[in-house]
């Protein structure tokens, strides 16, 4: 036996604990041609925004376009930069604070309802999902934001409603109980640490992977967000850069489908080089961007290697 | 949560929710009067249990994999270009996938015609739909999916995987024994969540996609396209609660189900 | 005595006072402030602020009253509106479409009948009295119509250019000796003759389907879409056998059936798309390109696009009815606080063609200048309002999108222009919703392949009529009948 573990044991430069080089190519070639399908699709979509419209009309979209066209960037980007600089500063803020404040909240419920010994345990939990099964549908949650808590035309009723997601807890429930936190606990118990202090100087940083998915998944719908500023919102003030870029997909689709603008002369001549299904991609390719930017800084806690703490004893 | 009540009244907004004439039963008898609204029911049951079931298996075995990977900056490269096309929107999806399939001028029927043979009108004939919903499914949301197992693999102690090689595990071995159950708990949970949205569907995949074309609807019809459709020329919210409480019911009960069956094999892995 | 003479001379004083109240004009000092808010179609831009400083001084000065404009895109404001009409949320003025019925229903909309008269003169002058009938509902009128001439105008623009190219002749189009359905035959023989004569282009005639044969047999929809069976015919050139108000089933006539067997025809030989549901429509290189034209200007926008020569193939005879009028309207609020304000200021655009212009175009050299005809040239960049949303449409000068000549045009053709006799009819679905949900699912499936070729009709049709009887379309329809007749007795429409 010991025999057979000395030859299985790989005592490559990656360390013990690496799978073997054939392996490891057969892995690498099936995932890559798994992001290749991925991606180019969104290859298509990134040639597509800088395509002029008039071509894609003639030929339809493809990977080799007649002629290119920065039009669409242009169009989306034309408003006045005063605009811009609100609707960044909306959006920062929004994704920044709740990001925060939505992970501190759903935290706390979630780590509660992981400690076993909590009696409360199954109750709260039911009752978070309970909300997610049963919503009382759009109209309802209007009429309860607008005159129960007079939320409306506010910073508020952008942040308040997405802050708890139950989904969210419970993934995360999941996360705190697993993982052999309990130990840990015990140990820093029987030190005397009251529960507020194991909450936030053990527990927390042990769990720097799940806090590290959640927030990622609540910034980006935080960052995404748009539906909220159409139905709630007329201050201009508080425009988030999404709902800037929709609108102005809008009033592109709009000025093509009204038949008085585009079947007049002038009009059938901007139409034709109105960027559409351009800025549609173009739309999109904003829209990923940005998240592909911060995706790095929270993807170090998905590769292992770079994770704190393992459980001692 | 006020609102579920909306789903057996005739809606007045002036009156309020609570003032609106009471037509109790009414709203739910356009449901289920309706042989094509059972059609459309039993449309969501098979797709959804199809990703529930592809839902458990292929993200986790995407995280394992990748986890495997030695190279940090290949890894790093595979797990961006994998969340990408979560972002892409389903409107969008529907314009590529209308570049694909679509009648004369997409990239197949050019391929086809180009090798000789006759072009296929995909947006006429239901019986590839099925596979083609499924496969944009899981092309959207395989690569997202994956990050929470990703998450909690980071999570689990390097301790285990040396003591395992020390006792000579092969690399199938450790996975089996080490990973899996630690990701055990998180698929159950996700399978059980996933059980209660099992009357919804997502409404821009059914409807976009297939270009909202009326000769697919034997296949592509699922309960929110079904409302949607009825509904547009209506404006009647208590229809649309009603509807909605009906889902929402019945994804309850077969949550509560499903909860009880994980309870009897083992307490801890319930949800609650 | 003293004290009688007192109090007559009182009476007389107040007396007087109130006599000179109701005689005269609108006096803005006696007013209060008020800001009236309105939610309409358009977006902002970069002159924003100094369009309405110019638009709020004269407001100001005209009755003391401010505007704040809420611009949203056409989908955006029609959702933003139903949640704003479901949560009871003050508004003053909003842009309303087809769901027009539906908010009367609701008590949504402020009754207007008596503002008209009393700040409204000017309107209720220069309205023809289908825009009217169309909004009113039980004796009330709750909307007002964006004053143009919203008709179904569907026709084909035949390309003469591509057409010689093989020597096929399109002189059948202009042929007076044809009737319509000596064109209609000559029409679709031309599409064969172009394809034998032609090559393998993208299906020749991307317009099949349910926009031909509903210009062919105009009808009024009972519920508003002409996919829903249950109409009744417009004008005297439809459906041969159908006596007018008596609901029908378009579907089961024959022309239907003839209608399917023609389309089936050019589908076998080719001449139409294969998969129809993805073709969009313009696809370059078509000879024939359909077109609906919401106004009938008839302009010459795509020859420039497409550098071709076309002629004007129009089916049948262009026809109005209540849905076609509801597509652009306005609407006072229930809720509102001052609805007389709103009601000056519908007034103002509606009778000033100054003001007019500078609610729809912005200001002179600003956010708009005028090319050597004196014809406006807007720029949205500058000031961006959706103005077929906008009352006062034949008020304001139209812009170069549109004729220099745009009344006299409209008036011609308001005089060739087919009204329906129920306009103003809306169809409550309430009572047979399960039965109408139903057949719209049927609809949906069945009528595009049969309209467009690709289903054959002597398997299929009868099939979705047998499927259309299941799901209750004579119950629909008796009560589609019921009420329309309850109506015409009820408004005396005979």
């Amino acid at each position: 036996m010991t025999a057979k573990a000395e030859r299985k044991i790989h005592h490559s430069k990656y360390g013990p604990l690496a799978i073997g080089t054939f392996g490891n190519t057969v892995i690498c070639i099936i995932l890559t041609l798994f992001c290749l399908i991925c991606v180019l699709p969104l290859v298509l979509v990134y040639i597509t925004s800088f395509t002029d419209e008039l071509a894609i009309t003639r030929n339809g979209i493809g990977f080799f376009p007649e002629m290119w066209s920065l039009e669409a960037y242009r169009m989306l980007f034309g408003r006045s930069l005063n605009k811009i600089v609100y609707a960044y500063r909306t959006t920062l803020l929004l994704t920044v604070f709740g990001t925060f404040l939505s992970l501190w909240f759903m935290t706390m419920f979630a780590y509660a309802c992981s400690r076993k010994d909590f009696k409360l345990r199954q109750p709260l939990t039911f009752f978070a999902y309970f909300t997610m099964l049963f919503s009382g549908g759009m109209v309802a949650s209007y009429i309860v934001n607008t005159t129960m808590f007079h939320l409306r035309d506010t910073f508020w009723v952008l942040m308040l409603p997405g802050l708890v997601g139950a989904y969210n807890i419970i993934v995360l429930r999941t996360f705190f109980s697993s993982g052999g936190t309990e130990s840990l606990i015990e140990a820093a118990k029987i030190d005397g640490a009251g529960e507020f202090r194991i909450y936030l100087q053990i527990v927390l940083p042990i769990s720097k992977p799940a806090l590290a998915t959640i927030g990622l998944f609540v910034a980006i719908a935080y960052f995404s967000s748009w539906f909220n500023v159409m139905l709630y919102i007329d201050n201009e003030r508080l425009w988030t850069i999404q709902y800037m870029l929709q609108r102005v997909m809008n009033q592109i689709t709009l000025l093509r489908s009204d038949p008085d603008f585009s079947m007049s002369e002038e009009g059938a001549l901007m139409i034709e080089s109105l960027p559409n299904e351009s800025a549609k991609m173009a739309l999109t390719v904003i829209t990923m961007t940005p998240v592909l930017a911060f995706y790095p800084f929270f993807q170090k806690y998905f590769v292992k290697g770079l994770t704190l703490g393992a459980v001692k004893g | 949560m006020v609102g579920t009540i909306l789903a057996f009244k005739q809606y007045k907004p002036r009156a309020g929710i609570f003032g609106s004439q009471w037509i109790g039963m009414k709203n739910f008898d356009v449901m289920f009067k309706n042989s094509t609204f059972w059609a459309s029911l039993r449309n969501t049951l098979l797709y959804n249990v199809v990703f529930i079931i592809l839902g458990r298996i292929l993200p986790p075995a995407l995280a394992i994999t990748i986890n495997e990977v030695r190279s940090r900056k290949l890894t790093r490269v595979f797990q961006t270009t994998m969340i990408m096309p979560h972002f892409v929107s389903y409107v969008v999806v529907s314009v590529i996938v209308l570049a694909i399939l679509g009648g004369d001028n997409g990239m197949v029927n050019h391929f086809l015609k180009s090798i000789g043979r006759e072009p296929i009108a995909f947006y006429s004939e239901p019986s590839y739909w099925p596979y083609i919903l499924t496969l944009v499914h899981e092309w959207k949301g395989l690569g997202y999916g994956s990050i929470i197992y990703l998450g909690t693999i980071t999570g689990i102690s390097d301790e285990y995987y040396e003591a395992a090689v020390i006792d000579g595990a092969t690399k199938w071995q450790q996975i089996l024994h080490i990973t899996l159950p630690f990701l055990k708990s998180m698929i159950i949970i996700l399978a059980i969540m996933a059980v209660g949205s099992m009357f919804h569907s997502s409404f821009d995949l059914f409807y976009q996609v297939p270009n909202n074309s009326g000769q697919l609807l034997k296949v592509t019809n699922t309960v929110d396209v079904y409302v949607y459709n009825t509904l547009k020329q209506s404006n009647n919210v208590g229809l649309s609660s009603a509807v909605a409480l009906f889902q929402s019911v019945f994804g309850f009960i077969f949550v509560l189900l499903t909860n009880q069956i994980v309870r009897w094999i083992d307490k801890d892995l319930s949800m609650f | 005595m003293k004290k009688i003479l007192s109090l007559v001379l009182a009476l007389a004083l107040i007396a007087t006072c109130l006599a000179s109240f109701a005689m005269a004009d609108i006096d803005p000092s006696t007013l209060d402030p008020y800001e009236i808010e309105w939610y309409t179609l358009g977006d902002t831009a970069n002159s924003e602020d100094v369009v309405m400083a110019a638009i709020n001084d004269y407001l100001t000065e005209k009755f003391n009253a401010t505007l704040k404009m809420y611009k949203n895109s056409n989908n955006d404001h029609l959702q933003k509106l139903q949640m704003m009409v479901a949560g009871g949320q003050k508004y003053d003025l909003a842009f309303i479409s087809n769901q027009y019925g539906n908010y009367v229903a609701q008590e949504a909309f402020y009754p207007l009948t008596d503002l008209l008269n009393e700040y409204g003169q000017d309107i209720l002058a220069i309205y023809p009295k289908a825009l009217w009938d169309c909004v009113t509902i039980g004796g009330e009128k709750y909307a007002i119509v964006t004053h143009k001439y919203s008709c179904d105008y569907f026709y084909y623009g035949i390309s003469v250019t591509q057409s010689d190219a093989v020597g096929v002749s399109t002189d059948w189009v202009t042929d007076e000796s044809l009737d319509r359905d000596g064109r209609w035959a000559a029409f679709l023989n031309w599409i064969k003759e172009m394809k034998a004569a032609g090559g393998d282009t993208n299906g020749y005639v991307t317009g099949m389907g349910t926009g031909p044969f509903g210009s062919l047999y105009p009808i009024d929809s009972m519920t508003g879409s002409a996919s829903d069976p249950g109409a009744v015919i417009i004008g005297d050139n439809s459906f041969s056998d159908q006596e007018p108000n008596v609901v029908f089933n378009q579907f089961a006539t024959p022309e239907f059936a003839n209608y399917c067997a023609q389309v089936r025809e050019l589908f076998d030989l080719g001449c139409l798309p294969i998969d129809p549901s993805t073709s969009v429509t313009w696809a370059n290189g078509d000879p024939a390109v359909s077109t609906q034209d919401s106004m009938a200007k008839r302009l010459p926008g795509y020859e420039i696009t497409y550098a071709q020569h076309f002629l004007e193939y129009r089916p049948n005879y262009s026809f109005t009815n209540t849905q076609k009028l509801y597509g652009s309207m306005n609407a006072i609020g229930a809720d509102s606080e001052d609805p007389a304000r709103v009601m000056m200021l519908l007034n103002e655009l509606i009778a000033n063609t100054e003001f007019a212009n500078m609610i729809f175009y912005g200001l002179e050299d600003i956010s708009y200048t005028r090319n050597e005809e004196g014809q406006i040239v807007k720029n949205t960049e500058e000031w961006n309002m959706t103005t077929w949303s906008l009352p006062g449409f034949c008020t304001a000068e139209p812009d170069t999108t549109l004729p220099i000549n745009m009344n006299e045009m409209y008036e011609a053709f308001d005089k060739e222009l087919v009204y329906s006799n129920n306009i103003g009819f809306v169809f409550d679905e309430n009572p047979i919703l399960a039965e109408l949900s139903g057949i719209r699912q049927i609809t949906k499936e069945y009528l595009d392949p049969l309209t467009k070729g690709l289903a054959d009709p002597e398997t299929e049709l009868p099939k979705f009529l047998d499927a259309l009887n299941a799901a209750g379309v004579d119950t629909v329809m008796a009560e589609e009948q019921a009420q329309l007749s309850a109506w015409r007795e009820a408004e005396g429409r005979d």
